[in-house]
């Protein structure tokens, strides 16, 4: 807050430079554009975010764990084969297609609702036509069967779209590189390639199909899209002859075929999701372990000292001592499916419900990362996909959004909008800390008349719209809910948050109790930490006792009201973001808030070096004396002007300074 | 104390007694249902061949059918961990563990303490194919 620098301008020596500076309102943008500046480069080049992700995940994982609803896990089960299947069932690695045919026809004698074979097939073997018999006998039952490819495979007899092939085409595609055989005529193909970005949380992203390019003969009566309805390939043909690659064919174009991937074909069969619904997804990991998996899983509950684990909280990554070692989805083995006559518990998992069939073999590979778990195999990834996509329907949260805006030019550019979002967030951020710091003259005259409301009245008003908010995102109102950020936004920059002046000074008792407390009060916290730490994990202590205990102490002990303030602002903006019909996936929020802080840190340390430019300035008035930077002065007397605050606002004289300020805040 | 000996023997004896008699409760020791709506009967004992597929009404049918059930389970023949030995009519078939229901549940309890997510060594090796296991002769 730089008191000690209070000091009208008029008043102080060397006035003069400060006269000949920018206009107040320059200063406001230069300030705003070079705070947002540091804090693009700081989040675009992982400063904060990359330090900060796991700690806002590991909340983020709290709040999952608490909020996140388990209806989707209740519809979803993992069949997996296991390294340790292949000793019990003597079966060879890799898995002949008469196992693979008595796993699907034993599922199927459960009736579940669906079935994901997560194994790619690519070639003709023995033993193909059982299973190919097994997933047409799924399928005559009325369980439809996915199965994943890495690249759309080629029906011999049909087209994409159902159809026969007309032979005119058929010949059309001599010569070109053609897909291998689909092998299997009653199952779907569905896209087990993974999306390669990750979201703004730093969890793996779902994709909700994957495109396809493969060059092909023109063929102007095939131009155009084809489909295969919702679930299965689309095709969409590109035009543009030769388009690309070197030594074109100019007489082939360049086909565009889109792949849905397992979790999205399987919701949409169940009607969770319309086609102008679908989009890449931020996966919700679900948070916990089920009663099923406990039974036969080791290692699902935490080990270790509580010391040894806040050690490495602290040391190394809190993400990585807090993962789960067995896995959200109700699972159960190949081997519990085969060797297991009129089990109630097999039914309970596969009975009408999506079943997700994967591998978790030894050094093959398959294996993805997540927030919550450690490495899990493949196919939980697909299931977790389907279990958000169950649970939350078409309130999934997104990955990214995008939307179109006309360029100049006259095209369409596709905008996205968490970067839009990010960006509106740090600007959110940096206003705030500029107008509550450092209100340009305007505000200050406006502010004025708020002065002499009551501390109590301000909390109610700023209670009131935090509620209009939370109701708004209750009510899925989120441009409701975002004109209330803007309401809170502007009523914490009016009502002046820094202590108020009706506050007496404080008293010598007074600060001796502060000042104890701020002893006392983290070592509290610490102990609460380890203590719920123990007992309910670290997702819990952090969400129960380390964000509410430092939002407390910055209250309490610092009485830094615009902390506070902006804290809730931002959190409630991620929440809104997060909630129908924007539907984002969660935003680092501590990384705004780390960085609010830092932002008062910069304009303090710019503010006091410009002091120390103008006191040597003061003593040093002609530019002659500044030797070789002669030439630069006039610069660098405009550059502290900029730097130097022009209000202070001390708690006994509040009133009296703000007057003062709106008078020299107005260049000479 | 001389008797103490004895009656350890005694109640080691006895502990024994009822361990074995529940485990011959446990023991299924007939198939009572078909859950699907054709089970099919493989030979013994590693179920490569299919001999037969034997529908619900054939189970449940009239006396004279040759596949009525309740089938008896021979405990005594060894066959593949995924198979039921079974005798029909005297004679001897395998039928798909899945595909009955016993008199007794039947539950794979040899998986215990399995670690499903756990940070796996990398290694720069390509898995090879077929070591240990054979595959199932036809």
């Amino acid at each position: 807050m730089s008191e000690a620098h209070a000091q009208p301008e008029s008043a102080a020596p060397g006035g003069g430079h400060e006269s000949r500076g920018p206009s107040p309102l320059t200063r406001m943008l230069i300030r705003l554009g070079a705070l947002f500046l540091i804090g693009a480069l700081l989040f675009v080049f992982h400063g904060i975010r990359y330090y900060l992700t796991p700690w806002s995940q590991a909340i983020i994982n709290g709040i999952v764990k608490y909020t996140y609803p388990h209806t989707g896990q209740k519809e979803t089960t993992v069949l997996l084969f296991r390294e340790e299947n292949l000793q019990q069932l003597k079966e060879p690695y890799p898995v002949s297609y008469e196992r693979h045919a008595m796993v699907v026809d034993a599922l199927a004698s459960f009736e579940p609702r669906a079935i994901f074979m997560d194994f790619v097939f690519m070639d003709k073997r023995d033993g193909i036509d059982k299973l190919q018999q097994a997933i047409c006998d799924a399928q005559t039952a009325g369980i439809p069967v996915y199965v994943a490819v890495i690249r759309p495979m080629e029906d011999p007899n049909k087209t994409t779209a159902g159809e026969p092939k007309p032979e005119k085409a058929a010949a059309n595609e001599k010569g070109s590189e053609k897909p291998r055989p689909w092998l299997f005529p009653c199952a779907k193909q569905v896209s087990a390639q993974m999306a390669p970005v990750y979201a703004a949380s730093g969890v793996l992203t779902y994709a909700h199909r994957i495109a396809y390019e493969q060059r092909v003969p023109a063929n102007p009566d095939a131009a155009g899209d084809k489909s295969a309805g919702d679930e299965g390939v689309r095709h969409k043909r590109v035009s543009g002859k030769g388009v690309g690659a070197k030594g074109t064919d100019k007489d082939t174009v360049v086909e565009k075929e889109f792949l849905t991937t397992p979790a999205f074909a399987m919701a949409s069969a169940l009607g969770k999701l319309e086609a102008g619904e679908r989009q890449d997804m931020e996966i919700i990991w679900g948070n916990g372990v089920p009663k099923v998996n406990t039974k036969w899983m080791a290692e699902c509950a935490r080990s270790g000292s509580w010391f040894a684990h806040l050690v490495s909280i602290f040391a190394d990554n809190p993400l990585k001592t807090s993962k789960l070692r067995c896995p959200y989805t109700r699972t159960v083995s190949v081997a519990h499916l085969l060797l297991s006559s009129n089990d109630p518990e097999l039914a309970d998992l596969v009975h009408g419900k999506a079943v997700f069939y994967g591998a978790a073999f030894d050094l093959t590979g398959d294996r993805v990362a997540s927030p919550v778990f450690d490495e899990l195999p493949g196919v939980y990834l697909h299931a977790m996909a389907y279990d958000n996509l169950v649970t939350l329907g078409k309130n999934y949260k997104r990955a990214e959004r995008e939307f179109l805006t006309p360029s100049l030019a006259g095209r369409q550019i596709s905008i996205p909008l968490t970067g839009v979002v990010d960006a509106l967030l740090l600007l959110v951020t940096v206003t705030i800390v500029l107008l509550v710091e450092e209100p340009p003259l305007p505000v200050q005259k406006f502010r004025k008349r708020f002065t002499q409301i009551s501390p109590s009245r301000k909390r109610l008003v700023l209670g009131l719209i935090t509620a209009l908010v939370v109701v708004s995102v209750y009510f899925d109102q989120s441009l409701l809910a975002a004109l209330g950020l803007l309401l809170l936004m502007v009523a914490i920059t009016l009502l002046d948050l820094v202590p108020p002046a009706e506050r007496a000074p404080e008293s010598l008792q007074a600060f001796v109790v502060r000042r104890l407390l701020a002893l006392i009060v983290p070592i509290l916290a610490v102990a609460a930490f380890v203590t719920v730490d123990r007992g309910l994990g670290l997702e819990a202590a952090l969400l129960l006792i380390a964000v509410p205990g430092y939002f407390l102490y910055r209250v309490v002990v610092g009485r830094d009201m615009l902390f506070a303030a902006t804290a809730v602002l931002l959190v409630l903006a991620s929440v809104v973001l997060v909630s129908p019909p924007v539907n984002l996936g969660p935003r680092n929020v501590i990384a705004y808030v780390a960085f609010f802080e830092l932002a008062r840190k910069l304009l303090k340390h710019a503010d006091d070096v410009a002091v120390q430019y103008r006191e040597l300035r003061d003593r040093h008035r002609e530019d002659s004396e500044w030797g070789w930077a002669q030439p630069i002065m006039p610069a660098l007397d405009n550059v502290f002007a900029v730097c130097r605050r022009t209000v202070a606002v001390t708690e006994s004289k509040r009133d009296s300074k703000e007057e003062a300020h709106a008078r020299t805040a107005v260049p000479a | 104390m001389r008797g103490l000996p004895c009656r350890r023997s005694a109640l080691i004896v006895f502990v024994l007694l009822v361990t074995a008699a529940n485990a011959a409760e446990q023991r299924p020791t007939q198939v009572t249902k078909l859950r699907t709506p054709k089970v099919a009967l493989y030979n013994c004992p590693d179920g490569a061949k299919k001999l037969k597929e034997v529908t619900q009404q054939e189970f449940v049918g009239k006396q004279e059918s040759e596949f009525r059930g309740p089938w008896l389970i021979d405990p005594k023949k060894e066959v593949d961990g995924s198979l039921l030995p079974v005798t029909i009519d005297g004679k001897e078939y395998c039928v798909r563990l899945y595909s009955v229901v016993t008199d007794t549940a039947i539950t794979a309890t040899s998986e215990c303490g399995a670690l499903v997510a756990a940070n796996t060594p990398k290694s720069a090796a390509t898995r090879g194919v077929g070591e240990d296991c054979k595959p199932n002769k036809k």
